[in-house]
């Protein structure tokens, strides 16, 4: 909503210059965008909050200027009344009631129509609007000064009379504009009785519009839905400063107050003319509230003292009428003020003219919750500082992918949420999982030329039946992490890479116990892929991901290894608290045994053939060395086995130690036909 | 030349000697049999009862300094040099750590300050119902934010109820106010979706945090105090933190607050519009309907609640002047922060 500082001045007497009335607006509800000066006059820019459709014409912005520093309203703003009765006018036919409350259409004959005179034009341009001609000029005019859309029709173009009523579909009205629109059937015209000569309370057709020959006008005061106008402007994507007005609702109580008013400009203008009819059809009485408010409550729910007299005062200021009650005001709302509807919305008003400023701030008293914090939270914040100390970066990508790409990573589109009324097809469908998104970084990266990654992500993922939160991450190219950049010593990522960090993640979170399962997913590459389960729950699928997929995402010249988490089967086996375990005084021994098995011999097979013997002076198994190929015969492959031995009862003795390790040999030798090196 | 003097040149010319050889030439000159140092030193016996100590004293100190001088300048040089086995200055053997994401860092930031306070952290579902996003936070059947130009809405339906991708933090409130009778003091970071087309300030994703405090008798001077108190904490004891009306329909009264300008400090520069504030949150009191929706008995309880959107106050803070960056996941722009 733009004004200019002296036009409002013909409304209000300011006692404050522009500068000073731009802030008491912005910090009374009314933001002052911009403040510019323009020649004599400064030009204010304001944003007009939905709830406040009085705001959008000058009279309002006064009412407010008058409450806010008490300023009077001047009279010529009274004498906008209405001499206009109803009588058997111009013929108007309104179908829907609901649709169009109140309709007016005031003949005028014998109008001249020409350029505006100079103020007319400068005030119509210093708002941002162009000149047209004295008669449309006078109907923005009119719109500005009282919040009332008017539309001015060329009579002697209509067709006998005016029928409001909504579209057959498939209608077409050229506009103003010269554009031709295509309507459907819940859009509202305005029509003649031929065709359409307006799309209600948007814009006017081209051909009935005012022009330089035209003698005779129908003036057009309505008030419609705003549910309906919205619907129109949206669907059509025309909106006009009627529109914006109607949308938000104007105040079917000022209609003959603009009639009068605009025909007064007119006859300013034009000397000659005269009104001939007015007609004036449906509801005469807008928005009516009668609000109780206690000014204890008031006092309490704002944690200020106002005064019972300063209350009323406000109030009055803003137009309000107030009746004093035994320990309250009765408070009648008037039909510009149809925001004002329980006493809590007339506690800021009060605080508004007030001042939220000069409310003085005070600290709550803060009690103990009765929610609590989320346990979920707490395996997310774990995870993640075990993947930052593994040196990867987070990543955020959006929840929303593109179909195309869901399914071809292998994330079935009959298990996908789809968007209604998607952006985009890129944006399309909520994500199955956070893979896709986490690739297509990877993809942008190494397209500028960050081809060694290490990233994750925690977020929610969607399908059919619920929304989980899920832990992925992604790793490509060298990892440098514990490499002396120095040095130059490179680690390829691998799936036993992308197996350590998970291992991490699970240890930290007092999950031991993990089997791998061979994974049929698309997205992974067979054989190098797997479910990580914990008894029958998964916990995550882990793996190289599929050359294909990569290629889908044109990423072709590098592996990338992935790994999501499946957190809320985490969280339902996850052990935080691990108590205190003693540990043994005595010292311990590390023996290796460097074996030779068949290549179908797995290494959990060897760690479990040791395990079952039940030595309890085993303290730790690692794994020291693993080598295939040269030196070691074809189908098999070495391994050496460091044992930590270490009893909590006595010193292992040289023969405790010869016999636990030969028994180990034994038995790795008749379960798993091991050899010795 | 008197001793003072001495010293200062001295300290000069060993402070620029950038070789083990000069220094020992210097420490010939100072220090050695011929120096003026040594001199002074075996002159002192034709000097009066008086003057003797004052000199010997003054003479000697002067050696110690510009011997010190020399020494630990000597072993710097040792250091350096591999003579003593490692050259510290080689690039320490590092592990790289990963960083976070910025975003995630302030909805933590933002978060913990209210949990300082006493709030507790709660986060709700990305897919809501309308009851939840709308109705039940007094947002009319034709109010302009139900229109899918403005909300997600998802093909599937759940019991009859449209679904839809929460547009605001806000059906946490409706969740946890169903759940739960006050004191309430919760806080709620999260991601929420609204159909803007991607632009340097507009994402249709985006991450806001809400906040609410139901209890009896909380006041309006309370939310002013405290988000007060918030804006000190976060953006530091400098800032200056003003309240305007504004429309919101799940509060009344309602606000949104401004603080002054952390860029020119209120001066007024391009980032504030040269007005001196940066527009930060919405607030208000929670509306009465909300409060029925939810079952609590009328006049019961009252309450305060607040969200602000986080990509907003990254960028203000850290200076990024482009929201996509946030979700390209460049690793240039990871590593940053």
């Amino acid at each position: 909503m733009k004004f200019t500082y002296n036009w409002l001045k013909d409304y209000v007497s300011i006692k404050v210059g522009p500068e000073k009335l731009a802030e008491i607006l912005t910090m009374s509800g009314l933001e002052v965008k911009a403040l510019t000066k323009k020649a004599d006059d400064y030009i204010f820019d304001c944003e007009v909050t939905p709830n406040r459709p009085d705001l959008l014409s000058l009279v309002g912005i006064a009412r407010e200027v008058c409450a806010l520093t008490g300023g009077h309203i001047k009279t010529s703003l009274n004498k906008i009344k209405s001499n206009i009765k109803e009588k058997n006018g111009f013929q108007v036919l309104v179908k829907d009631k609901t649709a169009c409350p109140r309709y007016m259409a005031v003949v005028v004959k014998d109008v001249c129509v020409g350029g505006s005179p100079a103020w007319l034009k400068k005030r119509i341009e210093a708002i941002g609007l162009r000149s047209v001609n004295n008669i449309v000029d006078i109907t923005n005019y009119s719109l500005w000064e009282l919040g009332q859309p008017i539309h001015a029709f060329d009579l002697d173009k209509l067709n006998k009379q005016i029928i409001v009523r909504f579209a057959n579909p498939g209608e077409k009205i050229t506009i103003i504009d010269g554009k031709t629109m295509e309507l459907d059937a819940r859009t509202l015209l305005i029509c003649d009785n031929a065709n359409p000569v307006a799309i209600a309370g948007i814009m006017g057709g081209k051909e009935t519009e005012v022009k330089k020959e035209t003698k005779n006008l129908l003036l057009e005061f309505a008030c419609f839905d705003p549910k309906i106008i919205r619907r129109a402007t949206r669907n059509l994507g025309l909106s006009s400063d009627s529109s914006y007005r109607f949308e938000r609702g104007v105040d079917l109580e000022v209609l003959p107050f603009a009639a009068k008013r605009t025909l007064d400009l007119i006859k300013n203008v034009s000397k000659d003319c005269c009104v001939k009819q007015v007609t004036d059809l449906g509801t005469k009485t807008g928005y009516k509230k009668t609000i109780i408010l206690e000014p204890d409550k008031l006092n309490n729910v704002l944690g200020v003292s106002i005064t019972d007299s300063k209350i009323s005062r406000i109030l009055k200021s803003l137009g309000l009428k107030l009746a004093k009650l035994e320990n309250s005001f009765s408070v009648k709302i008037p039909s510009f003020r149809p925001d004002l509807s329980i006493e809590e919305d007339l506690f800021e008003e009060v605080a508004r003219i007030h001042g939220y400023s000069n409310i003085k701030n005070t600290q709550p008293y803060i009690k103990f919750n009765s929610v609590k914090d989320d346990p979920a939270e707490n395996i997310k914040r774990i995870a993640k500082q075990s993947l930052l100390r593994e040196g990867f970066f987070e990543a955020i990508t959006y929840s929303l992918l593109s179909a195309a790409l869901a399914e071809e990573l292998g994330f079935a589109n009959t298990e996908s949420l789809e968007l209604l009324n998607p952006l985009s097809q890129e944006a399309s469908v909520l994500r199955p999982s956070l893979l896709p998104g986490l690739l297509q970084v990877v993809k942008n990266n190494i397209a500028r030329q960050n081809k060694d990654l290490k990233i994750f992500e925690i977020g929610n993922i969607f399908n059919k039946d619920k929304e989980t939160a899920r832990l992925a991450f992604v790793a490509t190219g060298i990892d440098y992490s514990a490499v002396n950049s120095r040095v130059n010593v490179c680690v390829e990522t691998s799936t036993l890479h992308l197996k350590g960090v998970m291992e991490n993640i699970f240890s930290s979170l007092g999950i031991e116990d993990v089997e791998f399962l061979p994974c049929h997913e698309k997205l992974f590459h067979r054989g190098e892929s797997f479910i990580a389960k914990n008894k029958s729950t998964t916990l995550a699928i882990i793996g190289k991901v599929e050359k294909c997929a990569l290629e889908s995402m044109e990423i072709k010249s590098q592996d990338v290894f992935a790994c999501e988490i499946y957190l809320d089967s985490v969280k339902k086996i996850a052990k935080l608290l691990s108590g205190f375990k003693p540990y043994s005084q005595y010292p311990f021994v590390v023996r290796d045994i460097s074996l030779l098995v068949e290549d179908k011999v797995v290494f959990k097979q060897i760690i479990s053939t040791i395990k079952d013997l039940n030595i309890l002076s085993i303290e730790e198994i690692k794994l020291a060395d693993y080598y295939k190929g040269k030196h070691i015969p074809k189908g098999f492959k070495g391994l050496t086995v460091s044992i930590k031995y270490r009893s909590d009862q006595h010193t292992l003795t040289d023969s405790d130690i010869n016999s636990m390790h030969d028994n180990i040999k034994q038995a790795l030798k008749t379960k798993l036909e091991a050899t010795f090196r | 030349m008197d001793i003072t003097n001495i010293k200062i040149i001295a300290e000069k010319e060993i402070a620029q000697a950038v070789t083990l050889e000069e220094l020992e030439t210097l420490r010939i000159k100072y220090l050695g049999k011929k120096s003026q140092l040594s001199k002074v030193l075996s002159g002192l016996g034709k000097l009066s009862q008086q003057e003797r100590p004052l000199v010997g004293k003054a003479a000697n100190e002067c050696k110690i300094i510009i011997q010190s001088l020399l020494e630990e300048k000597v072993s710097a040089f040792k250091i350096n040099s591999a003579e003593s086995g490692v050259d510290i200055t080689l690039p320490g053997i590092r592990k790289e750590l990963g960083k976070e994401h910025i975003i995630s860092t302030v909805l933590k930031d933002i978060s913990d300050v209210f949990v300082k306070m006493g709030f507790c952290v709660v986060q709700g579902p990305e897919i809501e119902t309308e009851f939840n996003n709308f109705t039940g936070l007094n947002i009319p059947l034709d109010h302009p934010s139900r229109e899918s130009f403005d909300t997600f809405y998802i093909k599937t339906e759940k019991n009859r109820e449209r679904l839809l991708l929460r547009s605001h933090t806000s059906p946490v409130q409706i969740r946890v106010m169903r759940e739960n009778k006050p004191p309430l003091a919760v806080v709620v970071p999260g991601k929420v979706y609204r159909p803007d087309a991607v632009d340097a300030s507009h994402s249709f994703m985006f991450h806001q945090v809400e906040g609410f405090l139901v209890d009896k008798n909380i006041k309006f001077s309370d939310l002013k105090g405290m988000l007060q108190k918030f804006a000190v904490e976060f953006f530091g004891s400098q800032i200056k933190m003003r309240f305007r009306p504004h429309f919101f329909p799940f509060t009344e009264p309602s606000a949104e607050a401004d603080i002054s300008c952390i860029i020119c400090q209120g001066r007024g520069c391009s980032v504030c519009g040269r007005k001196g504030w940066l527009e930060i949150l919405g607030a208000g009191m929670i509306h009465p309907n909300v409060f029925k929706h939810v079952g609590y008995k009328q006049g019961a309880y009252s309450g305060f609640a607040f969200g602000m959107g986080v990509e907003r106050i990254a960028m203000l803070k850290y200076g990024i002047n482009d929201i996509r960056l946030f979700f390209e996941n460049d690793k240039r722009f990871l590593k940053q922060f």
